[in-house]
Protein backbone atom coordinates (compact mmCIF):
# COMPACT_ATOMS: atom_id res chain seq x y z
CA UNK A 1 0.00 0.00 0.00
CA UNK A 2 2.78 2.40 0.99
CA UNK A 3 4.74 1.77 -2.23
CA UNK A 4 1.67 2.56 -4.37
CA UNK A 5 0.94 5.64 -2.26
CA UNK A 6 4.47 6.98 -2.78
CA UNK A 7 4.49 6.29 -6.53
CA UNK A 8 1.08 7.83 -7.14
CA UNK A 9 1.79 10.80 -4.85
CA UNK A 10 5.00 11.56 -6.73
CA UNK A 11 3.34 11.33 -10.15
CA UNK A 12 0.35 13.46 -9.10
CA UNK A 13 2.59 16.06 -7.46
CA UNK A 14 4.84 16.27 -10.54
CA UNK A 15 1.80 17.03 -12.71
CA UNK A 16 0.13 19.15 -10.01
CA UNK A 17 3.11 21.45 -9.55
CA UNK A 18 3.15 22.34 -13.26
CA UNK A 19 -0.62 22.83 -13.25
CA UNK A 20 -0.44 24.98 -10.10
CA UNK A 21 2.17 27.26 -11.67
CA UNK A 22 0.28 27.84 -14.93
CA UNK A 23 -3.01 28.21 -13.02
CA UNK A 24 -1.38 30.88 -10.83
CA UNK A 25 -0.12 32.63 -13.97
CA UNK A 26 -3.68 32.80 -15.31
CA UNK A 27 -4.83 34.65 -12.21
CA UNK A 28 -8.46 35.65 -12.46
CA UNK A 29 -8.68 35.52 -16.25
CA UNK A 30 -12.23 34.67 -17.38
CA UNK A 31 -12.85 30.97 -17.98
CA UNK A 32 -9.43 30.15 -16.45
CA UNK A 33 -10.91 27.31 -14.40
CA UNK A 34 -12.69 25.88 -17.45
CA UNK A 35 -9.42 25.67 -19.37
CA UNK A 36 -7.50 24.22 -16.40
CA UNK A 37 -10.09 21.54 -15.65
CA UNK A 38 -10.64 20.97 -19.37
CA UNK A 39 -6.90 20.31 -19.66
CA UNK A 40 -7.00 17.95 -16.67
CA UNK A 41 -9.94 16.03 -18.17
CA UNK A 42 -8.30 15.83 -21.61
CA UNK A 43 -5.02 14.68 -20.02
CA UNK A 44 -6.80 12.05 -17.93
CA UNK A 45 -8.68 10.73 -20.98
CA UNK A 46 -5.44 10.64 -23.00
CA UNK A 47 -3.75 8.81 -20.09
CA UNK A 48 -6.35 6.05 -20.31
CA UNK A 49 -5.80 5.72 -24.06
CA UNK A 50 -1.98 5.71 -23.72
CA UNK A 51 -2.12 3.19 -20.85
CA UNK A 52 -4.44 0.95 -22.90
CA UNK A 53 -2.07 1.00 -25.88
CA UNK A 54 1.14 1.12 -23.78
CA UNK A 55 2.28 -2.29 -25.00
CA UNK A 56 1.87 -1.26 -28.65
CA UNK A 57 3.35 2.21 -28.23
CA UNK A 58 6.57 0.87 -26.74
CA UNK A 59 7.05 -1.38 -29.79
CA UNK A 60 7.28 1.57 -32.20
CA UNK A 61 10.65 2.86 -33.34
CA UNK A 62 12.49 -0.32 -32.49
CA UNK A 63 11.16 -0.44 -28.94
CA UNK A 64 11.64 3.22 -28.11
CA UNK A 65 8.12 4.48 -28.88
CA UNK A 66 7.55 5.40 -25.22
CA UNK A 67 10.67 7.57 -25.07
CA UNK A 68 9.80 9.35 -28.35
CA UNK A 69 6.19 9.90 -27.25
CA UNK A 70 7.42 11.41 -23.98
CA UNK A 71 9.93 13.61 -25.81
CA UNK A 72 7.22 14.81 -28.24
CA UNK A 73 4.81 15.61 -25.39
CA UNK A 74 7.48 17.56 -23.53
CA UNK A 75 8.56 19.53 -26.62
CA UNK A 76 4.90 20.39 -27.32
CA UNK A 77 4.53 21.64 -23.74
CA UNK A 78 7.69 23.77 -24.04
CA UNK A 79 6.34 25.36 -27.25
CA UNK A 80 3.00 26.08 -25.54
CA UNK A 81 4.78 27.62 -22.53
CA UNK A 82 6.85 29.77 -24.90
CA UNK A 83 3.67 30.98 -26.61
CA UNK A 84 2.10 31.85 -23.27
CA UNK A 85 5.26 33.51 -21.94
CA UNK A 86 5.59 35.71 -25.03
CA UNK A 87 1.96 36.75 -24.69
CA UNK A 88 2.44 37.48 -21.01
CA UNK A 89 5.55 39.53 -21.77
CA UNK A 90 3.50 41.68 -24.12
CA UNK A 91 0.42 42.07 -21.94
CA UNK A 92 1.05 40.68 -18.45
CA UNK A 93 2.64 43.63 -16.72
CA UNK A 94 -0.07 45.92 -18.01
CA UNK A 95 -2.70 43.41 -16.87
CA UNK A 96 -1.26 43.17 -13.40
CA UNK A 97 -1.51 46.94 -13.09
CA UNK A 98 -4.92 47.29 -14.62
CA UNK A 99 -7.55 44.69 -13.81
CA UNK A 100 -9.93 46.27 -16.27
CA UNK A 101 -7.42 45.63 -19.03
CA UNK A 102 -7.16 42.01 -17.85
CA UNK A 103 -10.85 41.53 -18.42
CA UNK A 104 -10.80 43.18 -21.82
CA UNK A 105 -7.76 41.30 -23.10
CA UNK A 106 -8.96 37.93 -21.93
CA UNK A 107 -12.48 38.45 -23.13
CA UNK A 108 -11.20 39.41 -26.56
CA UNK A 109 -9.71 35.95 -26.80
CA UNK A 110 -6.19 37.18 -27.42
CA UNK A 111 -4.73 35.31 -24.46
CA UNK A 112 -3.48 31.87 -25.51
CA UNK A 113 -5.75 29.93 -23.15
CA UNK A 114 -5.48 26.91 -25.40
CA UNK A 115 -1.71 26.86 -24.78
CA UNK A 116 -2.37 26.69 -21.04
CA UNK A 117 -4.91 23.89 -21.48
CA UNK A 118 -2.42 21.93 -23.61
CA UNK A 119 0.33 22.35 -20.97
CA UNK A 120 -2.07 21.09 -18.29
CA UNK A 121 -3.18 18.17 -20.47
CA UNK A 122 0.38 17.13 -21.31
CA UNK A 123 1.40 17.33 -17.63
CA UNK A 124 -1.47 15.02 -16.65
CA UNK A 125 -0.77 12.71 -19.60
CA UNK A 126 2.95 12.33 -18.82
CA UNK A 127 2.34 11.17 -15.28
CA UNK A 128 -1.21 9.84 -15.61
CA UNK A 129 -0.60 6.94 -17.98
CA UNK A 130 1.86 5.35 -15.51
CA UNK A 131 -0.57 5.81 -12.63
CA UNK A 132 -3.33 4.14 -14.68
CA UNK A 133 -1.03 1.22 -15.55
CA UNK A 134 -0.03 0.63 -11.93
CA UNK A 135 -3.51 1.01 -10.50
CA UNK A 136 -4.94 -1.26 -13.18
CA UNK A 137 -2.27 -3.81 -12.29
CA UNK A 138 -3.12 -3.46 -8.61
CA UNK A 139 -6.84 -3.80 -9.27
CA UNK A 140 -6.24 -6.92 -11.40
CA UNK A 141 -4.76 -8.63 -8.33
CA UNK A 142 -6.91 -10.31 -5.80
CA UNK A 143 -7.90 -10.02 -2.17
CA UNK A 144 -6.63 -7.67 0.50
CA UNK A 145 -3.38 -6.78 -1.30
CA UNK A 146 -5.28 -5.39 -4.31
CA UNK A 147 -7.57 -3.37 -2.05
CA UNK A 148 -4.60 -2.02 -0.08
CA UNK A 149 -2.80 -1.00 -3.27
CA UNK A 150 -5.89 0.74 -4.61
CA UNK A 151 -6.41 2.51 -1.28
CA UNK A 152 -2.75 3.59 -1.37
CA UNK A 153 -3.23 4.87 -4.94
CA UNK A 154 -6.36 6.82 -3.98
CA UNK A 155 -4.57 8.31 -0.97
CA UNK A 156 -1.63 9.21 -3.23
CA UNK A 157 -3.97 11.08 -5.60
CA UNK A 158 -5.57 12.99 -2.70
CA UNK A 159 -2.26 13.86 -1.01
CA UNK A 160 -0.57 14.79 -4.31
CA UNK A 161 -3.53 16.99 -5.23
CA UNK A 162 -3.53 18.58 -1.78
CA UNK A 163 0.18 19.45 -1.81
CA UNK A 164 -0.17 20.83 -5.36
CA UNK A 165 -3.14 22.95 -4.26
CA UNK A 166 -1.20 24.31 -1.27
CA UNK A 167 1.67 25.22 -3.63
CA UNK A 168 -0.78 26.97 -5.97
CA UNK A 169 -2.28 28.89 -3.05
CA UNK A 170 1.20 29.89 -1.94
CA UNK A 171 1.98 31.35 -5.36
CA UNK A 172 -1.31 33.25 -5.74
CA UNK A 173 -0.86 34.82 -2.31
CA UNK A 174 2.33 36.51 -3.43
CA UNK A 175 1.73 40.29 -3.55
CA UNK A 176 0.32 41.48 -6.90
CA UNK A 177 3.42 43.47 -7.81
CA UNK A 178 5.57 40.33 -7.58
CA UNK A 179 3.23 37.65 -8.88
CA UNK A 180 3.92 38.41 -12.57
CA UNK A 181 7.70 38.08 -12.15
CA UNK A 182 7.40 34.99 -9.93
CA UNK A 183 5.06 33.07 -12.26
CA UNK A 184 7.12 34.05 -15.33
CA UNK A 185 10.27 32.84 -13.56
CA UNK A 186 8.65 29.56 -12.48
CA UNK A 187 7.24 28.92 -15.97
CA UNK A 188 10.69 29.57 -17.47
CA UNK A 189 12.24 27.03 -15.05
CA UNK A 190 9.42 24.58 -15.80
CA UNK A 191 10.02 24.89 -19.56
CA UNK A 192 13.80 24.57 -19.21
CA UNK A 193 13.31 21.42 -17.11
CA UNK A 194 10.92 19.96 -19.67
CA UNK A 195 13.43 20.63 -22.45
CA UNK A 196 16.14 18.87 -20.41
CA UNK A 197 13.88 15.85 -19.86
CA UNK A 198 12.99 15.78 -23.57
CA UNK A 199 16.74 15.73 -24.32
CA UNK A 200 17.12 12.77 -21.94
CA UNK A 201 14.33 10.82 -23.69
CA UNK A 202 15.84 11.53 -27.13
CA UNK A 203 19.18 10.22 -25.90
CA UNK A 204 17.57 7.20 -24.27
CA UNK A 205 15.89 6.40 -27.60
CA UNK A 206 19.19 6.74 -29.41
CA UNK A 207 17.81 9.53 -31.60
CA UNK A 208 20.45 11.98 -30.39
CA UNK A 209 23.91 10.57 -29.71
CA UNK A 210 25.93 13.71 -29.08
CA UNK A 211 26.79 15.26 -25.67
CA UNK A 212 25.92 12.03 -23.89
CA UNK A 213 28.53 12.22 -21.11
CA UNK A 214 27.45 13.11 -17.58
CA UNK A 215 28.10 16.73 -16.70
CA UNK A 216 28.49 15.92 -13.00
CA UNK A 217 27.41 13.32 -10.46
CA UNK A 218 25.45 14.63 -7.48
CA UNK A 219 23.81 11.29 -6.69
CA UNK A 220 25.62 11.10 -3.33
CA UNK A 221 24.63 14.65 -2.32
CA UNK A 222 21.17 15.19 -3.79
CA UNK A 223 19.75 12.02 -5.38
CA UNK A 224 16.75 12.18 -7.75
CA UNK A 225 14.82 9.92 -5.41
CA UNK A 226 15.08 12.21 -2.35
CA UNK A 227 12.21 14.49 -1.37
CA UNK A 228 14.07 17.63 -2.46
CA UNK A 229 15.25 15.85 -5.63
CA UNK A 230 11.66 14.90 -6.48
CA UNK A 231 10.50 18.50 -5.96
CA UNK A 232 13.34 19.91 -8.08
CA UNK A 233 12.68 17.32 -10.79
CA UNK A 234 9.02 18.38 -10.94
CA UNK A 235 9.91 22.07 -10.94
CA UNK A 236 12.96 22.18 -13.21
CA UNK A 237 13.69 18.67 -14.49
CA UNK A 238 16.46 18.07 -11.95
CA UNK A 239 18.70 15.07 -12.56
CA UNK A 240 21.55 14.08 -10.24
CA UNK A 241 23.62 13.06 -13.28
CA UNK A 242 22.53 15.28 -16.17
CA UNK A 243 24.08 14.60 -19.55
CA UNK A 244 25.79 17.48 -21.33
CA UNK A 245 22.84 17.59 -23.76
CA UNK A 246 20.33 17.87 -20.89
CA UNK A 247 22.29 20.77 -19.43
CA UNK A 248 22.60 22.41 -22.86
CA UNK A 249 18.84 22.05 -23.46
CA UNK A 250 18.11 23.50 -20.00
CA UNK A 251 20.45 26.48 -20.40
CA UNK A 252 19.37 27.22 -23.99
CA UNK A 253 15.67 27.18 -23.10
CA UNK A 254 16.32 29.38 -20.07
CA UNK A 255 18.23 31.96 -22.13
CA UNK A 256 15.77 31.87 -25.05
CA UNK A 257 12.75 32.36 -22.75
CA UNK A 258 14.41 35.25 -20.88
CA UNK A 259 15.59 36.98 -24.06
CA UNK A 260 12.31 36.43 -25.93
CA UNK A 261 10.29 37.79 -23.01
CA UNK A 262 12.58 40.81 -22.77
CA UNK A 263 12.34 41.53 -26.50
CA UNK A 264 8.56 41.03 -26.59
CA UNK A 265 8.00 43.19 -23.49
CA UNK A 266 6.77 46.68 -24.45
CA UNK A 267 9.31 49.42 -23.85
CA UNK A 268 8.34 51.82 -21.06
CA UNK A 269 7.19 55.11 -22.51
CA UNK A 270 9.61 57.97 -21.94
CA UNK A 271 8.38 60.57 -19.53
CA UNK A 272 7.70 63.87 -21.18
CA UNK A 273 7.90 67.13 -19.32
CA UNK B 1 2.44 13.28 -48.30
CA UNK B 2 4.29 15.76 -46.11
CA UNK B 3 3.27 13.74 -43.05
CA UNK B 4 4.61 10.52 -44.59
CA UNK B 5 7.88 12.24 -45.49
CA UNK B 6 8.18 13.54 -41.93
CA UNK B 7 7.48 10.10 -40.47
CA UNK B 8 10.01 8.48 -42.81
CA UNK B 9 12.60 11.07 -41.82
CA UNK B 10 11.90 10.49 -38.12
CA UNK B 11 12.18 6.72 -38.52
CA UNK B 12 15.41 7.10 -40.48
CA UNK B 13 16.76 9.26 -37.70
CA UNK B 14 15.72 6.80 -35.03
CA UNK B 15 16.43 3.38 -36.44
CA UNK B 16 20.17 3.03 -36.85
CA UNK B 17 21.22 4.78 -33.67
CA UNK B 18 20.85 1.89 -31.24
CA UNK B 19 21.37 -0.96 -33.69
CA UNK B 20 25.02 -1.30 -32.66
CA UNK B 21 24.32 -1.77 -28.93
CA UNK B 22 24.88 -5.14 -27.30
CA UNK B 23 21.49 -6.45 -26.17
CA UNK B 24 21.28 -8.21 -22.81
CA UNK B 25 18.11 -10.01 -21.77
CA UNK B 26 16.63 -9.84 -18.30
CA UNK B 27 13.36 -11.15 -16.91
CA UNK B 28 10.97 -10.45 -14.04
CA UNK B 29 8.97 -13.40 -12.70
CA UNK B 30 6.90 -12.70 -9.62
CA UNK B 31 9.20 -10.60 -7.50
CA UNK B 32 12.35 -12.29 -8.79
CA UNK B 33 14.73 -10.89 -11.35
CA UNK B 34 16.13 -13.63 -13.56
CA UNK B 35 19.09 -13.71 -13.19
CA UNK B 36 19.13 -11.89 -9.83
CA UNK B 37 22.47 -10.33 -10.73
CA UNK B 38 22.98 -9.33 -14.35
CA UNK B 39 26.66 -9.34 -15.22
CA UNK B 40 27.55 -6.99 -18.06
CA UNK B 41 30.94 -7.17 -19.69
CA UNK B 42 30.70 -4.89 -22.71
CA UNK B 43 32.45 -1.73 -23.79
CA UNK B 44 30.24 1.32 -24.21
CA UNK B 45 26.46 1.60 -24.36
CA UNK B 46 24.27 -1.47 -24.08
CA UNK B 47 20.57 -2.25 -24.26
CA UNK B 48 18.54 -4.23 -21.71
CA UNK B 49 15.71 -6.30 -23.16
CA UNK B 50 13.44 -6.73 -20.18
CA UNK B 51 10.48 -9.08 -20.07
CA UNK B 52 7.76 -8.86 -17.44
CA UNK B 53 6.17 -12.30 -17.15
CA UNK B 54 3.72 -11.14 -14.47
CA UNK B 55 0.03 -10.40 -14.90
CA UNK B 56 0.45 -6.85 -13.59
CA UNK B 57 2.39 -3.91 -15.03
CA UNK B 58 5.93 -3.35 -13.77
CA UNK B 59 8.54 -0.64 -14.04
CA UNK B 60 12.21 -1.36 -14.42
CA UNK B 61 14.07 1.26 -12.44
CA UNK B 62 17.85 1.42 -12.07
CA UNK B 63 18.47 4.88 -10.66
CA UNK B 64 22.24 4.84 -11.04
CA UNK B 65 21.93 3.95 -14.71
CA UNK B 66 19.11 6.39 -15.52
CA UNK B 67 16.81 3.55 -16.49
CA UNK B 68 13.14 4.05 -15.65
CA UNK B 69 10.61 2.48 -17.97
CA UNK B 70 7.20 0.88 -17.44
CA UNK B 71 6.37 -2.49 -18.95
CA UNK B 72 2.87 -3.84 -19.35
CA UNK B 73 1.75 -7.22 -18.03
CA UNK B 74 3.44 -9.94 -20.10
CA UNK B 75 5.26 -7.32 -22.14
CA UNK B 76 8.86 -6.69 -23.16
CA UNK B 77 10.70 -3.39 -23.28
CA UNK B 78 14.14 -2.27 -24.32
CA UNK B 79 16.08 0.32 -22.32
CA UNK B 80 19.42 1.84 -23.27
CA UNK B 81 22.19 2.32 -20.77
CA UNK B 82 24.37 5.24 -21.83
CA UNK B 83 28.00 5.71 -20.81
CA UNK B 84 27.98 2.96 -18.20
CA UNK B 85 30.74 3.05 -15.62
CA UNK B 86 32.01 -0.12 -13.92
CA UNK B 87 30.21 -0.83 -10.66
CA UNK B 88 27.21 -2.44 -9.02
CA UNK B 89 23.80 -0.88 -9.60
CA UNK B 90 20.59 -1.65 -7.73
CA UNK B 91 17.45 -2.14 -9.78
CA UNK B 92 13.83 -2.63 -8.71
CA UNK B 93 10.37 -3.23 -10.08
CA UNK B 94 9.13 0.13 -8.81
CA UNK B 95 5.56 -0.83 -7.85
CA UNK B 96 7.00 -3.67 -5.77
CA UNK B 97 10.35 -2.15 -4.87
CA UNK B 98 10.29 -3.50 -1.31
CA UNK B 99 10.52 -7.10 -2.56
CA UNK B 100 11.41 -7.11 -6.27
CA UNK B 101 15.11 -6.27 -6.35
CA UNK B 102 17.93 -7.10 -8.73
CA UNK B 103 21.41 -5.88 -9.52
CA UNK B 104 23.45 -5.05 -12.59
CA UNK B 105 27.19 -5.49 -12.28
CA UNK B 106 29.17 -3.70 -14.97
CA UNK B 107 32.76 -4.92 -15.28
Amino acid sequence: MFATLVIVFREVFEAGLAIGIVAAALGHAPKALSYIWGGVAAGAAASLVVAYFAGRITEFFGGFGTELLNASILILAVIMLAWHTLWMARHGRQMAQDLKALGLQAASGSRPMLAVAVVVATSVLREGSEVVLFLYGAAAGSGATAMQSLAGGALGVVLGGLVSFVTYKGIVHIPMRWVFSVTTGLITLLAAGMAAQAAHFLQAAGTVQVLANDTWDWSAVLPDSSLVGTFLKALMGYSDRPSQLMLAAFATTLVVFILAARIASPKPKALTA
Amino acid sequence: MKFLTLMALLMALCSPAYAEDTVIEWKLSGSNFDPPVLNVDVKGNFTIKFTNTNSAAAELECKGLKVEKPVVAGGTIVARVLNPKPGTYDCVDEPHEDVAKGQIVIK
